[in-house]
């Protein structure tokens, strides 16, 4: 993609500048509850208590999917996979996978965090957070 | 203590109608209820309409063919627990003393293929994760990976729903399926095939719900509802449209929240029900809300069904209509189609499909936001 613009999804998901990519998640300040994406309410207290912090670390894969027919409004190409990934922190959270297809895949594999292409659009290209066995 | 009671269901079949529109399949399904509890729409005191697709005041459309009596009708859209949030609307207008005769009913005409606009954010459906049948998958994966729930389980229950199905002339899919054909069929999110995931249809459903002594006027084929929840999402239930949870949480899950607020509040135990209609949007979610809903032990729901517990015939049989994965997913009108298929249960007026001596039936559905109704009836 030499050349393009990049810009994320969505502002607020996630660093794709620093060298390594991070999450942006909400740590609630009052009961230490963790969400992403951020938000100001924490979803236990309902106090607008919530901290920005980041995920960098490595996860393990929960379990995953994949799918082989687009979804509505979907912009990137079939087929992909799609996981859940559990972080040391204390959280799970659902992203796209870089494999294209589950075979490698194995539930409780390590997993890092990483920036890659979503789709290309208007000569732009929209990056995503992936997760990434780590090999 | 006012007892409130069904007075009369009706549904119109769900399918794929290109010549019918909400308003028929929803006049429809409320005509055949009104007629089933010997009333007409001026007995009707107030409406409370489900529906997720339409335009806006979509009841007032369906029931302006009925009559139009001049009564309060609120529409209301609680994803595929829309139906069954209608009841418990009404079950409260009841309870409060404030009507005697509400009607609740449920249309759709669906969009066809995977359902869009569940609440996902731009930016999740523009990078793949905005499907429903996603979530589906991977809550199953997670179950076959901590308890060894396997493929051909989730294949026997799309088996069974369609062996089913066979004589419910109010499904969509009356043909049985074998395992083999089940497992071989199109892999949509593994370990989904096309036959395990539920296909978004047509159809309309609907309840007249009484206070006791106002239906005996009418009808003595009333059911009563001695239980009717409603609860939602918190942050432990992955379910669509959520991103995150905790990896750790010392609440139960929703499904088992529900459950356990209606039991609670039926004074009965998942061991008094007889007969249950579970949102089995999917084969996997089958399994995973059997256990929820206390009819096994976590864990168990795919070896007790292979074994045949949630057959007709079994321990507790579970969607012996056909289900939602037979039936298809006319969302505004499935949770209260499953409130139908339970009130003829419990009338012994189920056909071939009669659970015999059916006193106390179940249903649940679950939809996006995370709404789960559990309602429980008894004869």
């Amino acid at each position: 993609m030499e050349g393009l613009v990049k810009v994320p999804v969505k502002d607020g998901l996630f660093q794709f500048t620093s060298p390594s990519p991070m999450l942006i998640v909400s740590c609630c300040s009052a009961c230490g509850e963790l969400v992403f994406p951020k938000q100001d309410y924490c979803p236990e207290c309902c106090t607008d208590t919530m901290e920005e912090k980041t995920i960098s670390s490595l996860g393990k894969l929960v379990c995953f999917t994949g799918i082989t027919s687009p979804p509505p409004g979907f912009k990137g190409e079939v087929p992909y996979t799609v996981g859940i990934v559990e972080f040391p922190e204390g959280i799970r959270i659902l992203g796209v996978m870089t494999e294209k297809n589950i075979d490698r895949l194995i539930p409780g594999m390590d997993i890092e965090i990483v920036m890659d292409t979503a789709f290309i659009e208007d000569e732009k290209e929209y990056l995503t957070y992936k997760f990434k066995p780590v090999q | 203590m006012t007892e409130v009671v069904i007075a009369g269901v009706g549904m119109h079949e769900f399918g794929r109608y290109n010549d019918k529109d909400y308003r028929t399949l929803g006049s429809v399904a409320a005509q055949r209820a009104l007629k089933d509890a010997n009333m007409n729409m001026k007995d009707v005191q107030a409406a409370f309409c489900a529906n997720v697709y339409e335009v806006s005041a979509s009841g007032h459309n369906v029931l302006e063919r009925l009559g139009l009596p001049g009564i309060p009708i609120v529409n209301v859209e609680n994803a595929c627990a829309s139906g069954a949030s209608a009841v418990r609307l009404a079950y409260q207008a009841i309870k409060s003393g404030q009507y005697d005769i509400v009607l609740a009913v449920g249309f759709e005409k669906s969009p066809r293929g995977f359902l869009h606009g569940a609440g996902y954010d731009h930016w999740q459906e523009s990078t793949g994760l905005g499907a429903n049948p996603l979530y589906f998958a991977l809550n199953i994966h997670e179950h076959m990976v901590k308890y060894g729930t396997t493929k051909e389980q989730l294949a026997h229950i799309a088996y069974k729903s369609h062996k089913h199905a066979v004589h419910n002339r109010y499904a969509m899919f009356r043909k049985e399926l074998s395992v083999e054909e089940i497992l071989q069929a199109r892999m949509v999110c593994d370990p989904l095939t096309l036959y395990m995931l539920c296909a978004p249809n047509d159809g309309g459903a609907a309840a007249v719900i009484c206070n006791k002594e106002t239906a005996e006027r009418f009808t003595q084929n009333y059911v009563t509802i001695a239980a009717s929840v409603l609860e939602t999402r918190r942050r432990r239930d992955m379910f669509v449209p959520a991103v995150s949870a905790p990896a750790q949480a010392s609440y139960p899950f929703l499904a088992e929240r529900a459950a356990q607020s209606a039991y609670k509040m039926a004074g009965l135990g998942p061991e008094d029900i007889d007969v249950a209609e579970i949102q089995d949007v999917d084969a996997g979610s089958e399994i995973i809300y059997s256990e929820s809903l206390g009819f096994c032990p976590i864990g168990e729901g795919g070896p007790r069904a292979l074994a045949g517990e949630t057959s007709l015939g079994g321990r507790i049989p579970i969607n012996v209509s056909g289900g939602i994965l037979s039936r298809g997913e006319p969302v505004g009108a499935s949770s209260l189609g499953q409130i139908a298929e339970i009130t003829w249960q419990l009338r012994g007026e189920a056909g071939p499909n009669q659970v015999q001596g059916a006193k106390v039936a179940l249903s649940h559905s679950e939809g996006a936001g995370g709404n789960s109704c559990v309602t429980i009836l008894v004869k």
